[in-house]
């Protein structure tokens, strides 16, 4: 489907932003464009070996364990569930009220495949398979911009993900480069309408986050957008979309069977959340009351900046809609609000997780003179340094 | 999805499946349907056990287990009942007391609450002399009319309390005999049913508020409170 409308000279608003809108191509168009795209593995090794390199320098300089930073705080969750499996009762941290419920099973389950049971050093062999992951799915990103988005810079994308403020996370023991990974390949099915394989991909999201539960949400929502009320006729005549409507959240669902069969309570994933303070919330409250600390209390960064973090988020789920991304804003849009009704904490890092906030930036980049786009992600690439300098002291606001 | 009979859709473009396959995939949608459904009717109904329920899932009280010692308490010192502070610690709240952050006062999410508390050998050597404990109180809403709230040492009920405002300061006299010989005590307030803000109509939080409980000070019954004592 293509949205676009030539402007003309006298145009109002709402026919100047119909000209930001993307270009959908048929699946049959989409394919063509997936199989021609040349993907440049070369550049993805080169970046990733780079950067890596560079923060390897940076432990090294600083007498610090790059693989064991790479593996703290939630990695460290990951590797028990690896060894031991899941808790029966929680006994975690200093109030004896956490467990490793909260972890999604896919992530340490690669992580025993990989380490072979447990007999290799989890945390060498967690660096490279979520670095592995993260090289899988930059090449799945640049076939998904071929497709949706013709003659993007793929190596800006590439250097972009790779280097960009909290990258270093798609290095650590956790499972946002298997989110990408998986992410990107339903996105790139879905506009191939390869609807089996979506199935397969999004059981496989919700079996990694919690927020993989969302794609088949987002899904709906595109549906709705497209095809208006004919979306729910359609359902009835395309039962594959409605298979992935219920395939899509199995990989949760297994989970709780799981968590049901260890504690008793099939939610243990969702209700262990009060052991990191994570209520419930309005999202927006949140958002306003972390921002309010830039002029109450600006020596309380942490907040301010997840929330201003989280303003920025807002900004760029508004471009995907402006873009008519619907897919894409709707996964951005849950993404950021479901974990911002129960705080600000980690709200840069659930946003990092999710390509399509990335793939937004992009998008963004992709409109500014070219030297001047390259010269943002070098800043980036440099702030980010501070970032992994930070990580490797263990600072609590990267968690 | 295998390419069939079917005519094209003018969006998606993929053709749509045959009536046959139409029926396994329904057939399979209805399957994963019921097992989730099963999976959901099962989370409603967790067998856990009180400690589980209570904390992780109606967040009726601040720890899972009590842990840790109750500290002695200094007279006239003047304790703030806050997360991270002495009296916030597990071992003195964990019965119906909630404060999920440091900065947030101690809220009663319970009719019910009990505190356990300790006072210092001098105070009240081998549980020879009472006590008089003073709390700081107040009762959510804000607005709320003043409402009698029930004081027990252990099992006994010793006063009853009209708490309605704000940081109101409420004392009740410990006797001797209420004190065991290690000095600790147990108090309970029995208060109306908390009610959630957002049966208030106030905000979303649908999680209970009762009582809260912003500090607790201790002195003996002579009045004779030490020169560092903060009002």
């Amino acid at each position: 489907m293509n949205d676009s409308v030539t402007a003309g000279p006298r145009s109002t608003l709402g026919e100047r932003l119909k000209t930001l809108a993307a270009e959908t191509p048929p699946p049959a168009e989409a394919l063509a464009r997936a199989q021609a795209v040349r993907i440049p593995w070369g550049h993805i090794l080169l970046a990733l070996l780079v950067t890596r390199a560079v923060w390897l320098a940076i432990a090294l300089w600083g007498d610090h364990s790059y693989l064991h930073a790479m593996a703290q705080f939630d990695g460290s969750w990951f590797k028990g569930i690896m060894t031991r499996g899941y808790d029966v009762e929680a006994r975690g941290m200093s109030d004896g009220d956490a467990a490793n419920w909260a972890f999604f099973p896919l992530y340490p389950a690669l992580l025993w495949l990989v380490t072979l049971g447990g007999q290799l050093d989890p945390e060498l062999m967690g660096v490279l398979l979520s670095n592995a992951l993260l090289a899988v799915a930059l090449g799945l990103g640049c076939r998904y911009l071929a497709i949706t988005r013709p003659g993007a810079p793929l190596l800006l994308f590439v250097w972009l993900a790779a280097s960009m403020p909290y990258s270093f996370y798609f290095s650590a023991l956790y499972s946002e480069s298997l989110f990408w990974l998986l992410c990107l390949a339903s996105l790139i099915d879905w506009r191939c309408q390869r609807t089996g394989r979506v199935m397969l991909w999004t059981l496989l999201l919700s079996m990694t986050r919690a927020t993989g539960v969302f794609w088949v949400i987002a899904m709906g929502i595109e549906l709705v957008a497209r095809l208006r009320l004919r979306a729910f006729a359609e359902l009835w005549r395309r039962p594959d979309w409605l298979l992935i409507g219920v395939v899509g959240p199995l990989g949760l669902f297994l989970f709780m069977a799981l968590l049901y069969h260890r504690t008793g309570d099939a939610l243990a994933f969702s209700h262990v959340q009060i052991s990191w303070g994570r209520e419930m919330g309005n999202p927006l409250t949140n958002l306003i009351e972390g921002l309010s600390y830039w002029q109450s209390a600006p020596e309380t960064l942490r907040p301010a900046w997840q929330a201003s973090m989280a303003l920025v988020g807002v900004g760029l789920i508004g471009w995907l809609g402006v873009q008519r991304r619907w897919l894409e804003m709707g996964l951005a849009g849950f993404t950021l609000f479901v974990p911002l009704a129960t705080g600000l904490d980690a709200i840069p890092r659930y946003m990092i997780g999710m390509p399509v906030f990335v793939l937004a930036l992009h998008d963004l980049l992709t409109r500014l003179p070219r030297m001047l786009a390259w010269g943002l992600v070098m800043l980036g690439a440099l702030a980010n340094l501070w970032l992994v300098e930070n990580w490797y002291d263990t600072v609590f606001w990267l968690v | 999805m295998t390419p069939s009979s079917g005519s094209s859709d003018a969006l998606y473009g993929a053709p749509r499946p045959r009536r046959s396959q139409r029926v396994w995939w329904l057939l399979a949608t209805v399957v994963v349907l019921a097992f989730e459904l099963t999976l959901l009717w099962l989370a409603r109904t967790p067998r856990v056990d009180d400690h589980y329920r209570r904390y992780f899932i109606e967040h009726a009280t601040t720890c899972y287990r009590p842990m840790g010692e109750v500290p002695v308490l200094t007279p006239g010192e003047r304790y703030p009942i806050r997360k991270g502070e002495p009296l916030g610690n597990c071992g003195v709240l964990w019965a119906g007391f909630y404060s999920p952050q440091p900065d947030v006062p101690v809220s009663a999410r319970l009719a019910e609450v009990t505190l356990r508390l300790r006072v210092a050998p001098e105070v009240s050597p081998a549980g020879s002399q009472a006590v008089v404990v003073a709390l700081e109180l107040s009762r959510f809403p804000d607005s709320a009319a003043a409402l009698p709230v029930e004081v027990m040492i252990g099992e006994q009920t010793v006063t009853r309390w009209p708490v309605g405002g704000r940081y109101e300061r409420f004392e009740v006299e410990v006797p001797a005999a209420l004190i065991a010989s290690d000095g600790s005590f147990s108090l309970t307030l029995k208060g109306p049913p908390p009610i959630a803000p957002r049966d208030a109509g106030l905000d979303a939080n649908k999680f209970p508020v009762g009582l809260r409980l912003d500090a607790l000070t201790l002195r003996s019954p002579l009045g004779l409170t030490p020169a560092r004592a903060q009002p």
